[in-house]
């Protein structure tokens, strides 16, 4: 791939720029609003009020970014989506609110800038996907196993980093970070119009620095442009709208009722005889460990799709999935170390396993010219479930009725592998490009 | 096959009735007997009257005594306690909650939870006055900073005229010394009103609506190439 020097630069650029896309949207879509409800003086739940409604545009937006990527290519929709993030940067810096400053604030104003950055960072995901899919090939795994390492910097790095420099230096003003945040992102969209493009033949490449076509696209120049129909009549479609939206439904589930889960197992802090969550907070160290090792497994998965397979890496993970559920389930009270890492271990799979599959799954049954209009519809669709996993889990676990819910996230998991195993029976759209189809030869 | 299932359901329809039977043991001795009855002698037709030997409290148990006018048979029923009477709900800042029977103290006032609101506006001739409020959290008490705060500052003014040290010492320090159970501050170099915000969105938004057009104008260019 780095022997083609033109390509090699690019794919160095891509690399660079998709681990800062990762880190930006892990950020910026959920990540920051922890420096918020550490240091503004308005509740956790206000805070989340306009990110909740974001959640549910976000589904249409999917469809809406993928379409737009399709007619008028990826920088030129994610640049305009970048710098409104910027923006709505400066809007949270303008809006203040700091408990520091006595909670003086513009509420209205944080909660469009929020709105506005739940909305637009989404694009820089779907943008990083995207490029993945039309410039790697044979390294599409592992690529998009690099580039989504961004994502569990953020988590371990960023609000860690963040909170503890907003408190030494400035006292709980975040309004420095956000700042400097928008300054970042400017950076980033210009070096997005001037070091990445499109697609390899923007530039006279071929995916993967090859010196001709892929094998698997003679013949068809053209980028496809499926119709939402067309997708949803489809088997492959279904088999993908199933098996990774239960992977995700199931990240949403365990990641949004964690904190409830750990609470509930804590009949100190229940009694209010603590004041503070001390098993959960306990708990919050094996889950450093868990993303931290989350690091690593997204490119684990990545390499065991070109190698393998999608359908076995993907199988591999959706395995990986139940760890971290069935350790919440039979978490006892007062939680258990051995378990807690166990459960470190399953979401560092999970969150990092699941980013970077979804893309090779879809360019697996799709291919590199149809990716986009397939994706934008299939995930639109996994999105739907996934926007009420933070509910269902939250209501069942203050009914007192954590242990079911767990039992039925296991449920989804066992459906999701049954339609990835079903995925075997579609030929890889890209086979013979692939680096495990050349080994077999 | 059909062994199997005859040995299962031999097996279920033996266990059922003990697990049955268990439970219904179980259940038994739950019941309390409060009063042995005597055994009433046949001959006589008991005519008993009542007498409240001992009254039930809050948290102690009350005595019927029962007579029997005729034979002078006689037993005693116990009674539940009537339990407290609380006063309110939860307690707040600076009540308690009592029972409205016996007075004893349920709750105690769970107290203040001021936070210093810290704020001070610095005149033209350098001076500070603060304006900083106690605000507890819990009820939404509201407390003036104390005059010992102002004479504080008065001291701090002294100090910076002397040494000439940065001036934004004096609203984390002042909070601090004021009240014991406010926030320590880790920079007190650090002064949040000290940039003028405003002045910096502005600036930073005027900056990223004109990239943002550059950089889209620059693909317009390239495509005419």
């Amino acid at each position: 791939m780095l022997k083609n020097k033109k390509f090699a630069y690019y794919a160095i650029a891509f690399n660079i720029l998709g681990i800062i896309f990762m880190f930006m949207y892990s950020g910026l879509q959920n990540d920051h609003y922890n420096i918020i409800t550490t240091y503004s003086a308005w509740t956790a739940s206000q805070i989340q009020i306009a990110r909740t409604v974001a959640e549910f545009v976000c589904i249409v937006l999917t469809f809406v970014y993928g379409t737009l990527f399709m007619k008028f290519g990826v920088r030129k929709t994610l640049i305009p989506c970048i710098m409104l993030c910027a923006l709505a940067c400066v809007g949270i810096t303008a809006a203040n609110g700091l408990a520091v400053n006595g909670g003086v604030g513009e509420f209205w104003l944080f909660n469009i800038s929020s709105f506005v950055m739940r909305c637009c960072c989404m694009c820089f995901q779907m943008a990083g996907f995207q490029l993945a899919a039309s410039w790697f090939i044979k390294y599409r795994g592992r690529v998009l196993g690099i580039i989504t390492l961004g994502s569990p910097l953020f988590s371990v790095v960023g609000v860690g980093g963040m909170t503890n420099l907003i408190a030494s230096n400035w006292n709980g003003d975040y309004r420095f970070f956000y700042i400097g945040v928008a300054v970042v992102l400017v950076a980033m969209a210009i070096c997005t119009r001037f070091f990445l493009k499109d697609t390899p033949e923007e530039v006279g490449l071929y995916p993967d620095g090859a010196d001709t076509a892929p094998l698997s696209e003679a013949g068809d120049e053209e980028e496809v442009h499926l119709t939402v129909k067309q997708v949803l009549s489809e088997k492959r479609a279904w088999l993908l709208i199933i098996s990774f939206g239960a992977f995700q439904f199931i990240i949403n589930c365990c990641m949004s009722s964690m904190a409830a889960r750990f609470m509930s197992l804590d009949p100190a802090f229940l009694s209010g005889a603590s004041p503070a969550p001390t098993v959960w907070l306990a708990a919050t160290k094996w889950l450093s460990v868990g993303a931290i090792l989350g690091i690593f497994m997204s490119y684990v998965f990545g390499w065991i799709d070109d190698k393998f397979g999608t359908v076995k890496a993907s199988m591999l993970l959706g395995i990986t999935e139940i760890i971290p559920v069935a350790m919440l389930m039979f978490m006892p009270e007062g939680g258990n170390v051995a378990m807690e890492i166990a459960w470190g271990f399953g979401v560092a799979c999970m969150t990092g396993g699941v980013p970077t599959m979804h893309p090779c799954s879809v360019s697996y049954a799709y291919g590199r010219k149809e990716y986009q209009s397939a994706n934008r519809i299939i995930m639109a669709i996994q999105l739907i479930p996934s926007a009420l996993a933070a509910y269902m889990m939250a209501a069942m676990i203050e009914a007192g009725k954590g242990v079911m819910a767990y039992g039925i996230c296991l449920v989804i998991i066992v459906i999701g592998l049954i339609a990835t195993w079903m995925m075997r029976t579609i030929p890889d759209a890209m086979a013979a490009d692939r680096d495990f189809a050349k080994k077999a030869e | 096959m059909k062994k199997i299932l005859a040995i299962v359901l031999m097996t279920m329809l033996l266990v059922t009735p003990a697990l049955a039977s268990g439970e219904a043991t179980a259940e038994a001795p739950a019941a309390e007997v409060a009063a042995a009855a005597p055994v009433a002698e046949p001959e006589c037709n008991h005519a008993f009257t009542v007498e409240q030997t001992a009254e039930a409290t809050c948290t102690e148990k009350g005595l019927l005594t029962y007579a029997c006018s005729k034979c002078g048979l006689s037993y005693t029923v116990e009674t539940l306690p009537i339990g407290h009477a609380p006063s309110a709900a939860a307690a707040t800042c600076d009540t308690d909650v009592v029972c409205l029977n016996c007075g004893e103290v349920l709750e105690a006032a769970i107290g203040h939870a001021h936070v210093y609101q810290n704020d001070y506006v610095q005149a033209e001739d350098g001076t500070f006055t603060s304006f900083g409020t106690w605000v507890c959290d819990n009820c939404g008490d509201v407390t003036e900073a104390t005059e010992g705060n102002a004479v504080y500052y008065a001291g701090l003014q002294a100090e910076e005229a002397a040494s000439g040290e940065p001036s934004a010492e004096a609203s984390a320090e002042a909070s601090a010394e004021a009240e014991p159970a406010a926030a320590e501050v880790a920079n007190p170099n650090y002064d949040p009103n000290a940039y003028n915000w405003a002045s910096i969105c502005l600036t930073l938004t005027i900056v990223i609506v004109v990239v943002l057009a550059v950089l889209m104008l620059s693909f317009g260019k390239k495509k005419k190439d």
